[in-house]
């Protein structure tokens, strides 16, 4: 027995790979779905947030990351985006990183475009593309949006598209929807638009970054966020779309399951194998 | 064209998932391939987004109004000097530009919302559970950063009551590394399985 738990401790980690590439594509293919998630108290704040905003109301949306998050923040974005255009809220799209202008784009032809085929470029949404400066770009914005961005991703003068005309500065945005993937992102958002010029702040962050952001939620700077895949997946819930957050789920549920099979049995290992005693 | 950029993104994917087994030729093309292409990308995407519409297009189409913008771009132009020995000192300039408004921007946002904004949140009635462990959290973790008094008696007592908080806290950030590094993992098969090969329901 001891032999067995000894070889263990000396597994190659690349089965460990294996099995877990088995468990995610088996997930994915098997197509299994797990009981209805439950709504987090954050995400839920976040949802009321947009809710709540009157019809016709310019909420900016601000994609901060780039294709490296994608598949955490990607269906997150595309949650919030069908939420708000179902809210008939006019949105203004913009990007503090460079790489993740083309998926503001791809989340244009494939939400807005496809799903609310009536919502007019202009009129009901901007896409201002990037623009680098981070936060100087955002005490500029709130000076005059036409200073930080004379025209917009496809070099339309804003002049010319009437929902700027009602929106020239940041402070015409009820709200600012960060979907973050670092810095500049939310945090700075939260320290320059909600702490300078009180506009409310949420959105969504990567799994990684999000413990980092319970203090700002306890303190009330920021209103609601979604966390990772996870979070996507109860936005998905709560706008009633099952995207592909809510799709993985499953494959993360199985997969953290089998990282806590892995992490008994190496711990039964170590002991068996004699390490502790060794150690102590 | 659409099926040739899915055909591209799965082989490169295999690629880099290669490197999992040992480190080969074809992670290294990818990987070299992925750093050439972000280079490319950030210098046109810079010249399309920013310069183009935020120095030149005003200085050609207003230059009376507007020449004032000849001083950022100056600036700007005076960041390459670093490759030359003989005037690399003119980098100063520019350099003591960017340090000093960032440092007065951040400092002050930071003061204003990573400090008071978390005191006042922190200074709580303790009239909760929730309230007490927060602000016995907070006080125990400080007082384990406290370097200037022994960690023995009273003192060594919260300390110790700080470190449990503190592996609380990277307990919790460990766990939500590992959910996203899953999430990752999930997104890359819903492609490959799923936009690549067609598996997917």
């Amino acid at each position: 027995m001891k032999g067995f738990f000894v070889g263990m401790m000396r597994i190659d980690r690349r089965w460990i790979f294996l099995a877990m590439a088995l468990v995610v594509a088996g997930s994915l293919l098997s197509d299994i779905a797990f009981p209805r998630l439950e709504i987090s108290p954050d995400v839920r704040r976040a949802y009321d947030l947009i809710d709540g905003l009157p019809s016709g109301s310019t909420v900016l949306f601000s994609w901060d990351y780039d294709p490296g998050s994608q598949p955490e923040l990607y269906p997150l974005s595309a949650a919030m985006l069908r939420h708000a255009l179902r809210r008939d809220l006019r949105i203004v799209m913009m990007g503090h990183w460079v790489t993740g202008v083309p998926l503001i784009e791809k989340q244009i032809a494939e939400v807005v475009r496809r799903e609310f085929p009536d919502k007019r470029y202009g009129s009901d949404y901007v896409n201002l593309g990037y623009k680098s400066g981070q936060n100087v770009l955002v005490i500029t914005m709130a000076k005059s949006i036409r200073d930080a961005f004379p025209a917009d991703y496809y070099q339309t003068p804003l002049d010319s598209l009437p929902l700027m005309a009602r929106c020239r500065t940041l402070r015409d945005a009820r709200a600012v929807v960060s979907f973050s993937a670092g810095d500049p992102g939310l945090i700075m958002w939260i320290q320059f638009a909600w702490q300078r010029f009180h506009i409310p702040v949420t959105g969504g962050c990567t799994a990684v970054s999000a413990p980092e952001f319970s203090a700002y939620l306890q303190s009330g700077q920021l209103h609601g966020l979604m966390g990772g895949m996870r979070g996507a997946a109860e936005y998905e819930t709560l706008v009633g779309v099952r995207g592909s957050a809510s799709v993985g789920m499953t494959a993360q549920s199985l997969a953290h399951a089998l990282i806590v099979v892995f992490i008994l049995i190496g711990n039964v290992a170590y002991f068996a194998a004699g390490r502790g005693k060794e150690e102590r | 064209m659409a099926v040739f950029g899915i055909w591209l993104g799965a082989l490169l994917t295999l690629c880099i998932y290669s490197f999992l087994y040992r480190d080969n030729p074809l992670y290294k093309f990818a990987e070299h391939v992925y750093v050439g292409i972000s280079a490319g990308y950030f210098v046109a995407a810079e010249v399309h987004n920013v310069l183009l519409p935020n120095l030149i297009a005003p200085l050609r189409s207003d230059f009376g109004h507007r020449f004032y913008l000849l001083v950022p771009g100056l600036l700007g132009v005076m960041v390459f000097f670093a490759f030359s020995r003989r005037l690399n000192w003119l980098l100063r300039y520019p350099l003591s530009f960017v340090v000093g408004m960032g440092a007065g921007l951040t400092v002050t946002a930071m003061l204003s919302a990573d400090v008071m904004a978390q005191v006042q949140a922190t200074a709580l009635p303790l009239n909760s559970v929730n309230n007490v462990l927060l602000a016995g959290g907070v006080l125990a973790t400080l007082v384990y950063f406290f370097f200037s008094a022994e960690h023995k008696g009273a003192v060594g007592g919260v300390a110790a009551a700080g470190v449990w908080y503190l592996m609380i806290a990277f307990g919790a950030a460990f766990g939500y590394t590992v959910m996203a590094r899953i999430s990752l993992l999930i997104g890359r098969m819903q492609f490959l399985l799923g936009d690549w090969l067609h598996l997917l329901r």
